[in-house]
């Protein structure tokens, strides 16, 4: 089963969210720490440390501090000098792929 | 954290004025009064020392409504109550410095730990107003190396287990007990002055001496975390900065008591020391003694603390 499905059988809706629909949260028992050339995110009910590269620490950052994923790529679009359609498709990735790992929750809603 | 309790002591002291009141309570009992306190309905095994034929000679068991059991095959039986605010004392055959060495070792930095305190696997001194701390395996020489910067004038903080906490800007370390257990090859490398002036022989066993040595007094910035490899295959020493955080995450001497904000507190306190002091590897020929080894770091350490 790929990423994308697992993600969309998470998700409230039966319908698959557009970015702007799609907020991410970092769980109560995730906890993350800036490190010099990586970042190092905690599972505190596993007690599994996971390292993310520099890239992905600031991702985690930025999604962690807007409303929803369009917002976070459109940032990170102008933080990184990329164009949005490409970071926005590494953002889904990058958040699917934390979701899987339980280190992130994606919540959804009909894009309307 | 002070200690408190109604017994003759030879390795550390026993006095409870700390300024927020709070200390750990120490009782010496019986054996058969200790067996009487520890009756766990559902003990967990969360540790063992084992010796090279498999024999344990020291086990962990930890149960919820009691705590922690610490017992050592000499050393004798000790019970953390689960606050850490109290530890019941069965100490066993081995003379008072000898028990009183796997209290302050073992027993009172599992203790720090279910308090919530951090500490790293390393000794330390302090120098020029800053914590320096050695980590490394057993044959490190983690001892050594805080023995000769003492006997170069540094002042000593901890052999072993250095208790830290957050600051605004530093990790901060606090001295612990004013013991340093040198190996036997070390203390005969020293001349019979140094060995005077590292402190009093509190006694020995087979694998090293203890001495009481003079201690810092308060808390000190960490400025510095040395992990010492004496495996090197250079001819001189060599310093590499660290930046693996996994490696200052295992360097907690704590890998019993470990509830989730445990785990929090260690990582975020491996994020602060990364950021506001300097690790490095130190790579060493095997030959290098401790003596000239803590003058390379020292010099170092002067650089960068």
């Amino acid at each position: 089963m790929s990423s994308t499905d697992s993600r969309r059988r998470e998700l409230p809706s039966d319908t698959i969210p557009t970015p702007a629909a799609l907020s991410a949260r970092i769980p109560q028992h995730v906890v993350f720490r800036g490190f010099a050339t990586e970042t190092v995110v905690l599972n505190l009910e596993t007690g599994k440390y996971h390292g993310l590269n520099p890239t992905g620490g600031r991702m985690l950052e930025v999604v962690e501090k807007t409303p929803n994923v369009e917002e976070a790529a459109t940032k990170l679009a102008a933080q990184f000098g990329v164009p949005l359609d490409e970071i926005r498709q590494d953002l889904l990735t990058f958040c699917e792929d934390l979701a899987e790992r339980g280190l992130l929750e994606l919540h959804g809603s009909s894009a309307g | 954290m002070a200690v408190a309790g109604e017994f003759k002591t030879q390795a550390f002291d026993l006095s409870a004025e700390q300024s927020d009141g709070s200390h750990v309570e120490l009782e010496i009992v019986s054996a058969r009064d200790f067996d009487r306190a520890w009756t766990p309905s559902d003990p967990i095994r969360k540790g063992t020392a084992e010796l090279d034929d498999g024999t344990e000679f020291i086990t962990i068991d930890f149960d919820a409504e009691l705590g922690y059991r610490m017992w050592c095959e000499q050393a004798g039986r000790y019970l953390i109550d689960p606050s850490g605010d109290r530890v019941l004392c069965a100490p066993g055959r081995l003379p008072m410095w000898g028990w009183q060495r796997f209290l302050i070792g073992q027993v009172l930095p599992l203790t720090a730990a279910v308090r919530g305190h951090e500490m790293l696997h390393a000794s330390a001194v302090s120098l020029d107003g800053r914590a320096v701390a050695f980590l490394g395996d057993s044959e490190a020489g983690k001892t050594s190396l805080a023995t000769n910067m003492l006997l170069q004038g540094a002042e000593f903080l901890a052999d072993d287990a250095l208790a830290i906490e957050p600051g605004d800007e530093y990790v901060r370390a606090h001295p612990g007990p004013p013991i340093a257990a040198v190996r036997h090859a070390e203390v005969q490398r020293l001349s019979r002055a140094s060995r005077q002036s590292l402190g009093v022989r509190l006694g020995s066993n087979p694998k090293e001496v203890l001495f009481r040595v003079a201690r810092y007094s308060g808390t000190v910035p960490l400025g510095a975390m040395y992990f010492i490899d004496r495996r090197s295959p250079h001819r001189d020493v060599r310093f590499e900065p660290i930046t693996d955080p996994l490696l200052l995450i295992s360097s907690t001497f704590n890998f019993v008591h470990r509830p989730p904000q445990g785990l929090a507190n260690l990582l975020d306190m491996s994020s602060r020391i990364a950021a506001s002091a300097g690790v490095f590897h130190v790579m060493s020929p095997a030959e290098m003694g401790a003596a000239a080894l803590s003058a390379e770091i020292r010099r170092h350490a002067g650089t960068i603390v």
